[in-house]
């Protein structure tokens, strides 16, 4: 049980990251990035390459596979949603949902279905009064806090971050304030480019890289992001330790297979008995 | 009636949401360092006018300049780099941030390259104005009442230091305290030398700072009075009929002749 | 060659059928539906396992109708006060869920071998041979009459409160429409037609597995109902006619282009297909038909997106 609840917390500590990355586009641009999984698969990709292609090791692979993605990101705002004029929300939905299906396929194009591994040094997991916990365990949970508290710094003490929590609170006036929002946009879709890289890498180093792994994270990062209330980041990281702790701990019960049917069931509850989560605003239809 | 040249200029314009204007053919000329009030009726257009002059509204025609500048092209941000201030009538301050986060972001976006002391330093002024806000620096915005609210996107408009400042009814859903506390801040503003444009619906206070009056009726401007005999003119009598005679005739010995105002 | 155009004409008839349906959740009532494809496989599977259970292929599929109206109308109950992209996201998660099902509970659908052999209606009396041009017989006459109940439905009261619900349900709410009713029913009713078509490809194809319930399913519903124009049912058939074409088209692929893989020509495809609706997305939003458009633009600043 102890062990269930150490995995569920590395495990929401992983889906935290791209949970933050929903809430951040989500609260500025207005749409639920339905892209989310395919970029962490693209992530784990461009960490594979550069690991296995350039030899680069993994300290080195995970950042440039941020830095590549965040660059696509941005290119994809460009030449995607900053392209469809007068669009509603509905609208960018459907076109990330396109976007996804482009970047899944191009990458099953060059490299097919194969699982493939990251080329790591195997390490000895570290026991302590029978808990366990494994190397990419820690590198999970260490690459995560590190990334919440620099998002965390971002948001609250600089000025992108304020810019980013004005659009998010109200577009009109913050463009009346001096808010260029174009750029706002590019840099969020940056660091929402860097978190999924690095939810991608993580998701690689613990297991392995193939098509479909975003995919199978798409469910469980949605539902963290409910759980906090779209939108809001702080909110992600808590909806993602619940989703993280629920699955593992009901795989004492359920066959893992159903892992993402687990968030399933926990964000319809969340829906039906708190439809603004825990903490957010609420986003009424309208 | 002092000559003086125009602070802000609208030649022409046309405006609205979808396909039909709600504003039509405006034309008007604020002058510099005066304050000149927008009055006319529910719906008239009066928000629709200003949404347009700071640029979250695109013109269908015509031009707006500032100081003689076509800012036309320019986007909100960029109008607002080019000295606008702007206090929307509604929805008027970041509620999930704090009142300390809201006057910082009305500042580090337009006065990018100032350094902190002069932030510390605009933001002392906008506290002297507005002293109740001192001690709830901490606090998110959409925590204050209506007229603390009203107070807190006044000082944040002010404290980049604009030229032009556009108010959307400074003090609707205020108490009359406060309606004379903003209308005061605003006049003192305004003797520090910002040019001031609002939207009141107050009029009999409104008439005690104002310098000159335009009155938009259905999306058209009727005419250009000055603030002193406005509330006397028939037509506007007509219009705004019920109340406003009897409140006109007992504010007359309050409101401020042009000419003493016009330094 | 014949046979190759009855089967492309079968697969037109289906697809067209989705369309019907997200015409009505999305094009209709505004509902985004992101799980069409386990939807599409609820249908399927219900009337591939009743059909191996002996039961005639009437009632499976009147049941495969029955119990797909029924689970949309509960998924867009957990949604029904939020914003569409809750609805998009649940969606997607029930579809996901309903392929876990498919996947893993063998005993009931297969798991990943899937149902083979599944009775055809009606195959003793037909015979064989002719059986494929009755099949697609029956999917346009089917169509037809779809189509017409629909037509009927769109232009009915309901139809009306529908649309006057997805402009904007407040003002609906407050015209004394039951907003939550009229959601719930709307998603039903396209629910059924999903079911409808499901039960459809799993007689036709006589063999379904989980893999053909995947995501690509509802990629094609979207981009059908886009090019079609979205709301627009006569458009449907341009929208249909075009992504066959485009996938039939894009099949050969590989011939002109040697030294693709037959995996790499798949998946050269579905990236081209993605790459078609953003395409229109962007530039033909209100799809290739242009019909008549019932809605009017949402007033909003020409520069509002960035
Ligand atoms: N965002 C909007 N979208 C569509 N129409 C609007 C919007 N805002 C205002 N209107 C319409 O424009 C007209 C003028 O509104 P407004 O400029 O707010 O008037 P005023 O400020 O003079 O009371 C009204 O008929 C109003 O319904
Ligand atoms: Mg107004």
């Amino acid at each position: 049980m102890m062990q269930a609840l150490l995995n569920g917390l590395v495990s929401g500590l992983l889906i935290a990251l791209p949970a933050i990355a929903l809430s951040l586009t989500y609260g500025i641009l207005n749409f639920a990035n339905f892209s989310i999984g395919a970029m962490i698969t693209t992530g784990a990709y461009l960490a594979y390459i550069a690991n296995t292609s350039f030899g680069a090791p993994i300290v080195l692979a995970a950042p440039i596979a941020a830095i590549v993605l965040a660059l696509i990101a941005i290119a994809i705002q460009r030449g995607v949603y900053r392209q469809i004029r007068n669009a509603d929300h509905v609208t960018l939905l459907v076109a990330s949902m396109g976007v996804a299906f482009v970047l899944e396929n191009v990458l099953r194009f060059f490299y097919g279905a194969d699982v493939r591994t990251l080329d790591v040094p195997v390490a000895r997991p570290l026991i302590w009064h029978g808990l366990r916990l494994n190397h990419e365990q820690l590198q999970i949970a260490v690459a995560s806090l590190s990334a919440m508290a620099a998002i965390a710094f971002l948001l609250k003490r600089t000025r992108l971050g304020r810019a980013m929590r004005a659009i998010s609170d109200d577009p009109d006036l913050a463009e009346v304030r001096g808010i260029e929002r174009a750029r706002t946009v590019d840099w969020t879709w940056a660091i929402s480019g860097v978190l999924t890289a690095l939810a991608g890498v993580m998701i690689a180093l613990d297991g392995i890289v193939d098509p479909l792994i975003g995919m199978n994270y798409l469910v469980s990062v949605f539902a963290a992001a409910v759980i906090g209330g779209l939108g809001n980041p702080f909110g992600a990281v808590v909806g993602a330790l619940i989703i993280g702790l629920v699955e593992e701990t009901s795989a004492l019960a359920v066959s893992t297979t159903y892992r993402q049917g687990i968030s399933f069931v926990v964000l319809v509850l969340v829906l039906l008995m708190r439809p603004q989560g825990l903490f957010g605003a609420v986003r009424i239809r309208r | 009636m002092t000559v003086s040249a125009a602070a802000l200029e609208v030649r022409d314009v046309y405006a609205g949401y979808g396909a039909s204007d709600i504003i039509a053919s405006v034309t008007l000329q604020a002058a510099q360092g005066r304050i000149t009030t927008i009055a006319g009726p529910n719906g008239a257009g009066k928000s629709t006018l200003m949404k347009t002059l700071v640029g979250l509204l695109r013109p269908r025609l015509g031009q707006i300049l500032i100081g003689g500048r076509d800012i036309t092209p320019l986007s909100p941000p960029q109008r607002a780099l080019a000295g606008l201030g702007y206090v929307p009538q509604e929805r008027n301050v970041f509620k999930n941030l704090t009142i300390g986060e809201n006057l910082r972001i009305g500042f580090e976006f337009i006065r990018r390259k100032s350094p902190e002391k002069e932030f510390n330093a605009a933001r002392d002024r906008v506290l002297d104005l507005f002293p109740d806000l001192t001690a709830r620096l901490g606090e998110l915005a959409g925590t204050l009442s209506g007229g603390q609210r009203q107070m807190l996107a006044m000082g944040c408009a002010l404290i980049p230091g604009p030229t032009t400042l556009l108010l959307d009814e400074p003090s609707a859903g205020l108490s009359p305290r406060y309606v004379t506390t903003m209308l005061d801040a605003v006049a003192a503003v305004n003797r520090a030398g910002v040019t001031v444009i609002m939207i009141e619906q107050n009029l009999i206070e409104a008439m005690r700072v104002s310098h000159d009056v335009v009155l938009l009726v259905a999306g058209g401007i009727r005419g250009k009075w000055g603030a002193d005999v406005f509330l006397s003119d028939p037509e506007v009598r007509s219009l705004f009929l019920g109340g406003a005679k009897a409140k006109s005739e007992n504010s007359g010995q309050e409101r401020r002749s042009d000419d003493a105002s016009a330094a | 060659m014949t046979g190759y155009l009855v089967a492309i004409l079968t697969f037109v008839s289906l697809a067209v059928l989705i369309g019907f349906a997200l015409n009505v959740q999305w094009g209709q009532a505004g509902m985004i539906n992101f799980g069409l494809a386990g939807f599409y496989g609820v249908g399927a599977y219900t009337a591939a396992i009743l059909s191996k259970q002996g039961v005639d292929g009437f009632t499976a599929t009147v049941a495969a109708i029955a119990l797909t109206a029924a689970i949309s109308a509960v998924v867009s109950l957990a949604t029904i006060r939020l914003r569409e992209d809750y609805l998009a996201i649940t969606t997607l998660a029930f579809s996901e869920s309903v392929r876990l099902v498919l996947m893993n509970e063998t005993w009931l659908t297969g798991g990943t071998n899937g149902i083979r052999d599944i009775p055809r209606p009606l195959v003793g009396l037909i015979g064989g041979q002719y059986y494929e041009a009755f099949f697609l017989a029956l999917c346009l006459a089917l169509v037809a009459i779809v189509y017409a109940v629909l037509d009927r439905i769109i232009r009915s009261p309901f139809g009306r409160a529908m649309r006057a619900v997805r402009e904007d349900d407040v003002v609906a709410a407050t015209l004394g429409k039951n907003v939550l009713a009229l959601r719930v029913k709307a998603f039903a009713i396209g629910g059924a037609v999903i079911g409808l078509a499901g039960a459809l490809h799993a007689y036709y194809f006589s063999y379904i597995d989980p893999g053909e319930f995947a995501g690509f399913i509802t990629v094609y519903a979207f981009m059908t109902v886009i090019v079609g124009g979205k709301g627009s049912n006569r458009g449907l058939l341009v929208g249909a006619c075009t992504v066959m074409v485009l996938l039939e088209g894009t099949r050969f692929l590989k011939d002109f282009v040697p030294f693709l893989s037959a995996q790499q020509a798949a998946s050269l495809r579905l990236a081209l297909i993605g790459a078609g609706l953003i395409l229109i997305l962007i530039y033909r939003p209100d799809g290739l038909a242009r019909e008549y458009r019932l809605s009017v633009q949402n007033p909003s600043r020409p520069d509002a997106n960035s």
